[in-house]
């Protein structure tokens, strides 16, 4: 399989953040605030931690191809894909139990 | 460090934050049910996922920092207490941040300002004690320390039971300073209690200032004995 992590994004990451930003595209504007500190968040403890881990070998990206762009030894798959739609789809699952399920 | 510890060090101090504080808590424990619910799906959705990115190659574990143990032979538990975790964490933030958003107040900016004040107030606590006898004392002491160290070849543990003494030293002397201040701010200098627990901070900074000498004699004294020996070698 040519890029694995970039399918694997775009299937199960990318295609549920649409449609989960689609459905819930109010809560993603009244909230937008809470949005923006959840990617700082990402962005400053989730890139250190994800640096942190290649740096100590848990784990590894460099076993199967990669678009070949690295940003502080991250693939950018990881760097902003799987940063950026991950917050997404978290941020439209919670957005969606808040709604629907009663307290 | 495995990948389970890296995972628990890098939730659960922002977990504490969150839940320890009781104005938090109580916006949080309203929402349990749904915040309960919203981690399962997360953690179902992400467990069930990562392992098919595995399979396809878009990264890999170190197995020497795995605890190898696997639900249904092929979800591991690292990556579901990861997704518990994780989820947990972000949907207790959201659900936080978004009934204070509801209100106008941007929570996170809130308590940045709040620290941020706590940091101005205790460095102007620092410009008041510094101008008093007792503090001044105490900072000579510890400057001549800290030179008598610094040329003294002190290992990182010296150094440690070093900053230990200052440590201790100094916070008792700020300590009564403060006290003293309020005592007689409250009631004035001829009240027999206030004059008890002035006493007794006084007592607090007397022996917290012999521990540190204590530190500071384990310290330099077995540096000193063989000087000394050195020096009677040209009497």
């Amino acid at each position: 399989m040519h890029y694995p992590y970039l399918t694997f994004l775009a299937i199960f990451f990318a295609i549920p953040a649409a449609i989960l930003c689609y459905i819930y595209r109010k809560e993603f504007h009244t909230y937008r605030r809470t949005l923006f500190w959840c990617f700082v968040a990402v962005y400053t403890l989730g890139i250190f931690w994800d640096w942190l881990s290649v740096h100590i070998h848990i784990w590894d990206y460099h076993t199967a191809p990669t678009l070949g762009v690295w940003v502080s030894g991250l693939p950018v798959e990881e760097f902003i894909g799987f940063n950026v739609l991950s917050v997404v789809v978290i941020f439209g699952v919670v957005n969606g139990v808040l709604k629907h399920i009663k307290k | 460090m495995t990948y389970l510890g890296l995972t628990l060090l890098f939730t659960v101090p922002p977990l504490c934050l969150i839940w320890l504080r009781e104005e938090f808590f109580a916006v949080l424990k309203k929402e349990a049910k749904r915040i309960f619910v919203a981690t399962a799906l997360l953690t179902v959705y992400g467990s069930v996922t990562w392992p098919i990115a595995m399979r396809w190659g878009a990264w890999e574990y170190d197995e020497a920092k795995l605890t190898g143990v696997r639900l249904f032979s092929f979800i591991r538990f690292e990556d579901i207490v990861w997704w518990a975790l994780v989820g947990f964490l972000f949907t207790s933030f959201i659900v936080l941040s978004r009934h204070y958003e509801k209100l106008g107040v941007d929570i996170v900016q809130r308590e940045l300002r709040a620290l941020g004040r706590s940091f101005k107030d205790a460095f102007q606590g620092l410009k008041t004690v510094t101008k008093e006898r007792n503090i001044t004392i105490h900072a000579t002491v510890m400057i001549a320390v800290v030179i008598a160290g610094a040329f003294s070849s002190l290992s990182l543990i010296e150094w440690a039971i070093i900053a230990i003494g200052i440590g201790l030293a100094l916070s008792a002397e700020f300590i009564n300073f403060a006290l003293e201040r309020h005592i007689d701010a409250l009631v004035g200098c001829h009240d027999e209690n206030a004059r008890k627990a002035k006493d007794a901070a006084a007592a607090g900074v007397f022996v917290a200032d012999s521990i540190a000498l204590i530190l500071a004699a384990l310290v330099f004294v077995p540096r000193i004995v063989p000087f000394i020996a050195f020096l009677r070698q040209f009497e």
